[in-house]
Order: C-alpha cells, then structure tokens, then sequence
C-alpha cells in the first residue's frame, strides 16, 4: 500500500516533468492586422519578432494609436530562470523594428490573460476603441507597478 | 528503622488507608481509565489556566482519598504535595484551599514516591496519626514550563516522553486495613552527563538502577522478594537501560517482574512516543492500578521507584547535564507483612 | 544527541553514554525527510494554488498575486493553531510545516495562545515572539550586515 502510493507520488513528479520540459508546437500568433477596429499591425510584426525567440512558445499582443505595443510572450519552462534576460532581448527586438513605439512587455501570466482576452475581443469586434484604451491603460499600470 | 546506608525499615507498618486518583481526558482513553476515581473531559478542567487546571487536580484527588477514607481534612494532620511547576504553586494552592498543615516537596517525578516515603516515616515515627501524601502533573502546564508552548509545530524525537495529566494522593494513617508501607531507599542523585531534555528515560535510568540495587543491598533482599518492581516513568528507552544496568550489578530480577508505569498508563496506539512521564504518572498509577492489584490479590509485594529528572528550562538552556533522582517505595499486601 | 559532546565526562559517564547510545530511540530521518517534503511540498502546492487563483480571479498580477497568498496562508495556519490541529501535523511532517511560512505564523500564534492566561501586555505582547523573535533579530542582523557588503562593493568595488 505504502510503496503503491510512493509509486504514484514518484510517476506523478516524472510525468508532470515531461509534460513542462516537452517542447509544446509553436502556436501562431493571432494576426489580427485589418480586421480590427484599430489597426494591430504593428503588433502583429512584433508578435512574430518575439516568437522567433527559442525561449519563447506562445505569445499575446495588442496595439493601440498612440504606437504603443503591449506585448507577453510565454516562455519555456526551463528558460524561466532567464526571464530578465529574455524580456530584455525581446524589448530590443521590438524596438529595433519599431524605434519610434512604446513597447511594453511582461512575461507575467496576468497581461497574458488579459491581452488574450483582448485579442478575442478584437477578433470578435466586440470591443469599443475607448473600452480598449482603458484595458490597456489598466495593464499599463500593472506591467508598471 | 535505618537499615544499611539509605533504607528505612517501618517496623510500625503505616497503612495506606485510601487512595484518590484524577486523571485528563488522555487519561480516560487509556489502558488504566478503570482505575481512576475520577477522569476529567476536559484538559482545562473548567478553569481559565491550566495551573489553576493542576491545582483542582491536586484538590480532587486529596479530597477523594479523604472522603474514601469516611474522613474530615480536619483528621489529617499534614500533607505532603509536590508538582513540575514553578514554585510547585498548584500543590501549595490546593493546600491553601484544603487548609492542611503541608509540606512542599520537589523531586520532579519523584516526588511521588519522596513525600510517600517521608509520609511513612513520620506515621511510623508516631509524629502523626494521618498524612496525606499526593503528587500531580498537567500535560500542558508542565510542556508550557518545559518545552515549547502546546500549540507550537515542533516535532518530537521518539525518545520524548507523554506528560500525564493526573494527580494521585495517598492517606497514610497509623491503624486500620489496607496496604502497608513497609519501606523506602531515599537515592542520591547520579548525573551520567547526558543533557538531552527529549530524552529523560535514558538520563534517569541509572539513577533508577542505582536506588533499586541500594534498596535490595541494604534490606538483604533476594531478587525475586517482589512480585513487581515497577520504575515510575523511565519509559521504552530507559526500563532497558535500568534493567541491564542493575544486571550488570548482579541482581537478576525474574522475567516480567521489571516494569514500568509509564508504559502501563496509556494503550499503545496512543501518540506518547517512548512512554509517559510526571509527577502524576507514577503517583496515579501506584495508588490507582497497582494499589487495586494488591487488593485483589494479584499482587503481594510491590516496589516502586519513583525517578525524577532534576533539570530546570533554563538549565538545560546553559547547556548543563541533567541530575536525576529516585526513590523507593515497598508496598506490601495488609497484614502480610514480612 | 548533543550529550556526548562534553568535554569533562567522567569514564563511567562516558560508559553509561554509550549504552545509553545502544538503547536510544533513533530519530527516523530518512522517513522524516520524505514526509517533510510531501508535506512541505503540498503546502507550496496550497500556495501556488492560491497564487493561480488570485491574479486569475482578481486584479493581481503574478508579482502582486504574492501578497495576499501569503496573507491567506498564515490566516489557515494560525486557525489550525487555534483550533489545534496544527501540532499534530507538525509532528507528523517535521520539518515541512516549520519551513514555510506557515511555520512562522504557528510559532508567533502558538506563542500568543499559551501566554494568554499572564494577561494581554506581560503575557501576549511580552512573549509573542518567543520563539520567532530570534528568526527576526538574526535575519534583520544578517540583512544589515549583506547591506554593508554590497554598499561597499558598489560603492568602492565599482560594480
């Protein structure tokens, strides 16, 4: 019984493992460019940028008129001991392409959230341009604080 | 009356009238729960402190000795009390409230044993016709002064011991039927150096093996003179100890007849690691179970070696070893005698 | 454990020890680690669980999420203090529960509850911190002492 349940502990550590070493496929980002209110260009572009990364394997993004991008990429498990290094390559990736934007980006799940979120609402165009700069206006303020 | 170095012989046979023993809720789910007069629900015993809890205790368990015995306090002319707390309050509380000339004694865990022994002599002495005689302890009061404080997630070696929460009193008296005392090696106090506070079996046993070895030296005794030699809390760790020490002395006790009373209070699925230990231990257990034994005739004559470990919280703080004590006691059936 | 380590015993004393040695209890650690770590590990799952459901749930991000997990998991401890449940895991799981933060709170709390009866001031306030005052002296020492040591480096290391 004792060893049984040991068994199971010891299984349950390894497989978890795998399941968070394992490469998962790149998913595509969702490029949204024209079909949205306000144009997601640039965030499109930034979004493939940041992808390119090996670290990174999943990403969210949107942009607004004031030329600022939000951006938040999902790392590697593995690599997450690097996150500083890897937010500080993929902020100058994306200002190498865009040096006039305001680029933020957060590796934090949260704006991963909250920008997927907003990607959806953008697709689905259920979403007012002012309600946009809010949401966006409030993830500024945490990627800040 | 003195025999050999440190053993008094009480020709005069002070009987031990009545007993009163209380216990803890721990207590009630033990293996003796049978052979307590009284066993609280509660561990705060419907006071608002746990001292104040140890003081009814003490209270109780005299109160009910007296009352067996179709006694008034006012018939017993001292007692004897002592207890693991600061300043021993509870037993000098409960004297306070009985209002019996008292005597205050301090030997740890042996106090039980100490104030029988020194109870015996004065009856025997004629320097009084009834003495009550009792020692307690609290579970919680005594890990408050000790250890950490109860409710503190600290994890306990299985050397560490289960303080009981019971009090037992005993009401010697001059005439009348009963259990005799017949007599009592006082120990001196032996320190092996060891200084773990988690492990008191091993600390006490020598000091237990000593009184007992003194005890059958200075009476002349054969080995097999008593049908238990019970040691009163030296616990799963100690009891082997004292029993190969003694051994190594010469004295081969029969099989079976070398046990202890910290192993014979609780069941054994209870959570007490190596045994139980207190001031209460010995004394609920001699005066609840073992006395009813000698009742019913299971048993005839009996020794009980009280061990104490002398130590204080602060003194093992400053890194001292701990001294430790026993005393023996030798019951013997009413009207056997030798 | 620590007994022989004397330095003035006496030939009997150092002949009893190791007998005593001989029928001592051993402390099962090998079995203690393991449970110290299911244990332990569990309470951090708790945590993480707590920390997912925050910044899911609420307006916390990953970072700020921290703060209320920690708060919700000494409020659980200092309940199972109170309601005296926590002693018993901790007997148990050793280690695994004094570890994490929850350990902490137990000490302060367990600490709090057992001087209640000297009255709030001399008995709550005085002894409160009775076991986790020295968790709190030498780590606010230790970190005045790493502060010098970077101050220096930085100031005159040039780094």
């Amino acid at each position: 019984m004792k060893r049984s349940l040991l068994g199971m502990v010891i299984l349950c550590l390894v497989s978890g493992c795998q399941n968070l070493t394992g490469a998962t496929p790149d998913v595509r980002p969702m490029q949204l460019s024209e079909n949205a209110i306000i144009d997601q260009g640039q965030a499109d572009e930034a979004k493939e940028i940041v992808l390119s990364m090996e670290e990174v394997v999943e990403i969210k993004g949107v942009s607004d008129n004031e030329n600022t991008i939000y951006l938040a990429p999902r790392v590697k498990h593995f690599d997450r001991f690097r996150l500083k290094e890897i937010r500080k390559y993929g902020y100058d990736s994306v200002k190498k392409r865009y040096p006039d934007a305001t680029v933020f980006l957060s590796t934090d799940q949260k704006i991963f959230m909250e920008l997927e979120k907003l990607e959806t609402e953008l697709k689905n165009k259920t979403i007012s341009e002012q309600r946009l700069q809010e949401q966006l206006n409030k993830l500024k303020d945490m990627m800040k604080g | 009356m003195l025999q050999g170095h440190q053993t008094w012989e009480f020709e005069n046979k002070p009987v031990i009238l009545s007993t009163g023993t209380v216990g803890g809720p721990f207590e009630a789910n033990g293996a003796l729960a049978d052979d307590f007069d009284l066993l609280h629900e509660d561990l705060w015993l419907g006071q608002d402190s746990y001292e104040k809890a140890q003081k009814v205790l003490v209270e109780e368990s005299i109160s009910r000795a007296i009352e067996k015995a179709e006694l008034r306090k006012e018939d017993i002319q001292f007692m004897f009390a002592g207890d693991l707390i600061n300043q021993i309050t509870p037993s000098s509380f409960a004297s306070r409230t009985l209002a019996i000339p008292y005597f205050g004694l301090f030997g740890a865990c042996s106090t039980s044993m100490e104030g029988l022994a020194l109870a015996s002599f004065i009856i025997n002495a004629k320097g009084a016709e009834r003495i009550v005689a009792a020692a307690s302890s609290h579970n919680a009061a005594t890990e408050k002064q000790f250890r950490y404080p109860t409710e503190y997630g600290g994890q306990k070696p299985p050397t560490a011991q289960w303080t009981v929460t019971a009090s037992g009193a005993a009401l010697i008296s001059n005439v009348g039927d009963g259990p005799v005392v017949t007599s009592a090696t006082i120990g001196k106090v032996i320190d092996m150096g060891l200084s773990d506070p988690f492990n008191m079996g091993g600390a006490m046993a020598p000091a237990a093996a000593d009184t007992i070895v003194s005890h059958f030296r200075d009476r002349n005794l054969p080995a097999d003179h008593y049908d238990l030699v019970a040691t009163g809390d030296l616990g799963q760790v100690g009891l082997p100890i004292a029993k190969e020490l003694i051994e190594q002395k010469g004295l081969v006790l029969p099989e079976d007849t070398f046990q202890d009373c910290g192993l014979m209070i609780y069941k054994e699925d209870q959570p007490v690691f190596a045994g139980a230990s207190g001031a209460g231990c010995s004394a609920s257990v001699t005066y609840g179970h073992l006395l009813n034994r000698i009742k019913r005739g299971e048993l005839k004559r009996i020794l009980i070696i009280a061990t104490g470990a002398l130590l204080s919280p602060m003194s093992f703080q400053q890194k001292e070893s701990i001294p430790c004590i026993a005393h023996a006691v030798s019951i013997e059936a009413g009207g056997g005698g030798q | 454990m620590s007994s022989s380590k004397k330095k003035n015993v006496t030939p009997a004393q150092e002949k009893y020890q190791k007998l005593q040695k001989k029928h001592e209890l051993k402390r099962p650690v090998g079995k203690n680690c393991i449970r110290a770590f299911l244990v332990g590990g569990f309470i951090c799952l708790i945590g993480q669980g707590l920390h997912v459901f925050y910044y899911t749930f609420f307006d916390f991000t990953q970072r700020t999420a921290g703060d209320p997990t920690v708060a919700t998991l000494i409020f659980i401890s200092v309940l199972l203090t109170g309601f005296g449940m926590y002693d018993r895991i901790a007997q148990f799981a050793g280690g695994g529960t004094a570890v994490p933060v929850t350990g902490f709170a137990n000490s302060v709390a367990s600490a709090a509850i057992e001087h209640r009866t000297e009255g709030y001031v001399l008995g709550v306030g005085g002894n409160i911190f009775k076991l986790a005052g020295s968790v709190i002296v030498f780590g606010t020492v230790a970190a005045f002492f790493i502060a010098i040591i970077k101050t220096i480096l930085i100031q005159w290391g040039g780094l």
